[in-house]
């Protein structure tokens, strides 16, 4: 049944979707800017795996871990150098915008020049592949990938890490409360900036844990940012903004969307199928699929 | 005559460069004519060569297009992502219907407007609902979504483009074919538009729809309860904009004789959104300057890097860089009038 | 106001500093060879790689003496693969008269935009791809060394057909050298009696092809042809060979590059590819080439740095050609018509232009062994 198949394939794609797609909605929703570096951040996670699997040798594990850390930092210094300067001038959301632009096209451009726009891949020995069957449908054998599956549960332990902390903790508290309402949080004692930090922080260590995760079984180049960022947002924006649940949950609806249109419908519009979803989605109900219904404030 | 030039600006106003409206316009029609003609006065080698011609025709056609964006980026205050694709509709019409049909290049102009102003009338509807970071998410998509079309129709050339459009002629003669370098028509007439298109602006800015624009951007709840019909007024902002890209669309393809789906691109987009945010929304001289600026200096750094030998091209990386700085230390932009957004 | 009129004057400045910087006119002891190519951007890589062929050719050509006591200079543009910006570059190139030819652009789209200035120009324009058909004799002044889809394609269902598989299935990529080459493939199948099952598009830019493969994979074919360029191809042959598609894979001069196999590993072992050049030729002339390559930019020379290797030295023989019968002078002019008449024995095959200036070449059948495209022989 090559429907099921599909619709298979289409999750392990899905999965890293989500990923980015969170990392693009704690930030929107705690600093109410559209960070467009977001795929910027995923690119350099991804070449920074790239030479620690190359240079270093490490394991994947290992490498991830670094990644991510990198990720962090590189996401926190954007937003000491970029957005910060502005929320001191009380940040008009245009120049958020604009400044997340300029970012994104300096960041993208000094890596080609710093990296050539060669594509590289990861070593093949990084992880085993085997081909796994699940189940049989009339004989015929339901297939997934151990490497995608492996990236998929990958992807499912980093969000039920997420989700946790953002339960348990009280910074995690925090930043929930302060998708909603920045700045009554404010009154209420919170340290708004620390809050920030630990945002950008998050965001970062998921966009670089996804660019490791499509390096290890695709190939990377300095390009890659700028589609995965915007799936990765209309993804969020799809899923209701500053939703943790909807971005997966968006996540793993554009990825079945697109391996069904690739597989039934036509390849030619397989990216266009995700833009003409959320479009959809957004007039239909404008919060996203479980977005917060929040009310103009007047 | 007399009369028609009475109801044009003048004094203090800006609806072009300078202080003096009218000044201002027949100062630069005649720079821009003795720019064009020069070379056909000198006996001897060209002044002014072509590739500064190209240019100068790039920052004027770049001109329509942020002068158009500026109508819903500036007033309304709503940004856009996808103004490269009306731009791309105009060029495609203008190409399919002077290459497929024979139809005379005048006439598909307001074929390519109408047609990019109808596929405007979704997403303005889609202005209504959302607002923000979704809106600019939309217009995003919606672009693209279009471009996936340009690329999948072999009707239109795919992914190679539609080469080989037949210029526009005037009085029987070919329009690459008059001038020195053949791009002096083009100039003009885009020179022509620029200026009605100023024009236009600033009457419009001082007119009732101005001030219902103003009052939807500076508070939209409030317009409301004023009276002001937004829905309205936002479908209008946007309809006419995308009209006036289909127009530079045209424009383009004429100039080319080629169209491609890289006219309708986000990088586009993207390109014509930062022409009116550096050179200021809502300020007619800034958006024109933002398109002059953003067009000479690639253009600029090309050479640059031929004289220091770079082995990559500075340009890109500089543009990032001019976007941060500016929204930091200027987020109005040069000749911008509001940072209301 | 005062503020208003010191950003005018700083605006004017950089006007005129924008205009005196193309007037700078390069001595008559060198000759200027432009170049607009995507060297950033989605498509910087194969822009990239026929810069560097130029670079390396140059430089050989200019140790060794130039061109009629003339050095050789490489100007480029960088168009990013955008037609508006490659119309641009041409014009600039056009209008420096010291720009003798040029080269690019890559994607079809941006050389049909430069097509018109260059002829206006005339200014003669080689390229070592963009293959669309409606390029061909679009022209005088436009010089093609690309390979043919026309020719590539016929050849790719021959070496099927001969290896007794009948039914096949084509991947290509929705581009005007993926559908061209799909179309010759088709045709020559269907017309050597075998049967194409279906021929499935992708994106360049796209990564996952799980959804196609799911559908190939339905259709058991006897054998895939893969139209594609390195990375996508690279990731397809990776991914066929995981879904445990086991069957014979032929692919276009496009998959001859390091980093198909780069890509795609171990699983590149014996798929078979046309090329236009290899670099484990015993041929001295191609061994000092990829050593010097490697040399420098740690890569071996991709078809299109072959091909643009080659390209040089065909501009520098025309040239060389143009002033020896002019007495010493050359303009765009002679030298086109000198690279009409061109016969030149390259890396890549002895380059001669048909009366569309198209190169009509032969090709040669490669195989993958040990991680290394070789002579494929059976």
């Amino acid at each position: 049944m090559e429907f099921i198949q599909q619709v298979i394939n289409g999750l392990a794609q899905g999965g890293i979707y989500s990923l980015i797609a969170i990392g693009w909605t704690t930030v929107y929703g705690v600093v109410g800017v559209m960070n467009w570096t977001h795929g910027e951040v995923y690119m350099l996670g991804a070449f920074c795996g790239f030479f620690l699997f190359t240079r270093l040798h490490l394991p994947f594990l290992a490498g991830l871990l670094i990644s991510m850390v990198a990720g962090s930092l590189i996401a926190m210094a954007i937003d000491q150098f970029g957005y910060k300067p502005l929320r001191k001038i009380g940040m008009p959301r245009m120049a958020g915008f604009i400044t997340a632009l300029g970012l994104s096209t300096l960041l993208r451009y000094s890596s080609t020049a710093l990296f050539t726009p060669d594509p590289q891949a990861y070593p093949a020995n990084l992880l085993s592949y085997k081909l796994l069957t699940l189940f049989h449908i009339n004989g015929k054998a339901i297939t997934v990938s151990s490497l995608h599956l492996m990236i998929f549960l990958g992807t499912l332990v980093i969000m039920a890490a997420l989700e946790l902390f953002i339960r348990k903790t009280l910074t995690g508290k925090a930043m929930l409360a302060a998708s909603q309402d920045m700045s009554t949080l404010e009154l209420m004692g919170a340290n708004p900036e620390k809050l920030i930090k630990i945002t950008f922080a998050i965001s970062g260590a998921l966009g670089a844990a996804a660019g490791v995760f499509v390096g290890t079984i695709y190939a990377i180049n300095t390009m890659m940012g700028s589609l995965a960022g915007l799936k990765g947002w209309s993804v969020a924006i799809l899923g209701g903004v500053g939703n943790m649940t909807g971005s997966m949950l968006g996540g793993l609806l554009l990825g079945i969307a697109e391996s069904l249109t690739a597989g039934f419908v036509s390849t030619g519009y397989k990216d266009a199928i995700g833009f003409i979803i959320m479009i959809l989605v957004l007039l239909v109900k404008p919060t996203g699929l479980k977005g917060y219904s929040a009310e103009e404030k007047v | 005559m007399k009369k028609l030039l009475a109801r044009l600006p003048h004094g203090k106003g800006e609806w072009f460069f300078g202080s003096s409206g009218r000044a201002t316009f027949f100062g630069s029609a005649a720079a821009l004519l003795l720019v064009c003609f020069v070379d056909a006065l000198s006996p001897s080698a060209t002044i002014i060569p072509p590739y500064y011609k190209h240019i100068l025709f790039s920052c004027l056609l770049y001109s329509i297009l942020s002068l158009s964006l500026n109508l819903v980026t500036g007033f309304v205050g709503q940004l856009s992502l996808g103004h490269a694709a009306f731009f791309g509709i105009g060029a495609y019409v203008t190409g399919a219907l002077t290459k497929f049909y024979g139809i005379n290049f005048w006439l598909t102009i307001p074929a390519a407007a109408v047609l990019a102003a109808l596929v405007a009338v979704p997403l303005a509807a889609a202005a209504q609902r959302v607002k923000g970071a979704f809106l600019v998410v939309i217009t995003y998509g919606f672009g693209e979504v279009l471009r996936y079309v340009a690329i999948n129709t072999d009707f239109l050339g795919g992914s190679a483009g539609m080469p080989g459009i037949k210029p526009p002629t005037i009085f029987g003669f070919a329009f690459n074919r008059v001038g020195p370098s053949g791009k002096e028509l083009y100039i003009l007439l885009a020179f022509a538009l620029v200026s009605l298109l100023s024009f236009f602006t600033w009457r419009i800015e001082k007119s009732r729809v101005g001030y219902a624009l103003s009052a939807i951007r500076e508070d939209e709840i409030a317009a409301v309860a004023m009276g002001v019909n937004t829905k309205y007024y936002k479908t209008l902002a946007i309809v006419l904009s995308a009209f006036l890209c289909g127009v530079a669309g045209s424009l383009q393809a004429g100039y080319a004789s080629f169209v491609s789906p890289e006219m309708l691109s986000s990088t586009q987009s993207i390109l014509i959104l930062t022409m009116v945010i550096v050179g200021g929304p809502r300020s007619i001289k800034g958006s024109i300057l933002g398109a002059a600026l953003l067009t000479i200096l690639p253009e600029f750094f090309h050479s640059v890097k031929d004289w220091l030998g770079l082995g990559f091209d500075p340009w890109m990386i500089l543009y990032g860089l001019i976007l941060i700085i500016l929204m930091r230390f200027r987020p109005q932009g040069f000749w911008g009038k509001t940072t209301v957004f | 106001m005062k503020k208003t009129k010191i950003i005018s004057l700083i605006m004017a400045c950089t006007l005129a500093a924008a205009l005196l910087a193309g007037c700078g006119k390069g001595g008559s002891d060198k000759l200027k060879i432009g170049l607009v190519a995507p060297l950033t951007g989605d498509n910087g890589v194969m822009g990239e790689s026929q810069r560097r062929g130029y670079e390396m050719a140059m430089e050989e050509i200019n140790a060794s003496g130039g061109v009629g006591g003339k050095t050789l200079e490489l100007v480029t543009y960088d168009d990013q693969g955008d037609p508006q910006k490659a119309a641009s570059g041409a014009q600039k190139f056009a209008d420096d008269k010291s720009v003798l030819a040029i080269g690019g652009s890559c994607n079809s789209s941006s050389t049909l935009a430069m097509i018109p200035i260059i002829d206006g120009g005339k200014l003669p324009d080689l390229v070592v791809s963009s293959s669309s058909a409606a390029l061909t004799g679009s022209s005088e002044y436009f010089f093609r060394m690309s390979v043919q889809d026309a020719a590539v394609g016929p050849l790719m269902a021959d070496a099927l057909t001969k290896m007794g598989k009948k039914s096949i299935v084509v991947l290509y990529p929705n581009n005007d050298y993926g559908k061209g080459l799909n179309e010759s493939i088709v045709a020559q199948m269907l017309a050597n009696g075998g049967d194409v099952l279906d021929s499935l598009t992708y994106l360049a830019t796209d990564q996952d092809f799980t959804a196609q493969l799911t559908t190939v994979k339905n259709l058991d074919p006897d054998a895939i042809a893969l139209a594609g360029t390195p990375t996508d191809s690279g990731l397809l042959i990776k991914q066929i060979r995981q879904l445990g598609i086991d069957v014979p894979l032929i692919g276009g001069t496009g998959l001859y590059n390091a980093k198909t196999i780069e890509i795609c590993g171990d699983a590149a072992e014996d798929i078979i590819v046309i090329g236009v050049y290899v670099a484990s030729n015993p041929d001295p002339k191609v061994q000092e080439l990829v050593g010097k390559y490697v040399a420098k930019y740690k890569q071996e020379p991709d078809g299109f740095a072959a091909l643009a290797y080659d390209q040089m030295y065909v501009i520098a023989q025309a040239a060389e050609k143009a002033m020896a019968a002019n007495g010493g002078n050359i303009t765009r002019e002679t030298l086109a018509a000198a690279l009409k008449t061109t016969a030149y024995d390259g890396v890549t095959g002895s380059v001669t232009f048909n009366e569309v200036n198209d190169w009509v070449r032969p090709y040669l059948t490669l195989t993958v062994k040990n991680g290394a495209f070789v002579m494929f022989e059976g």
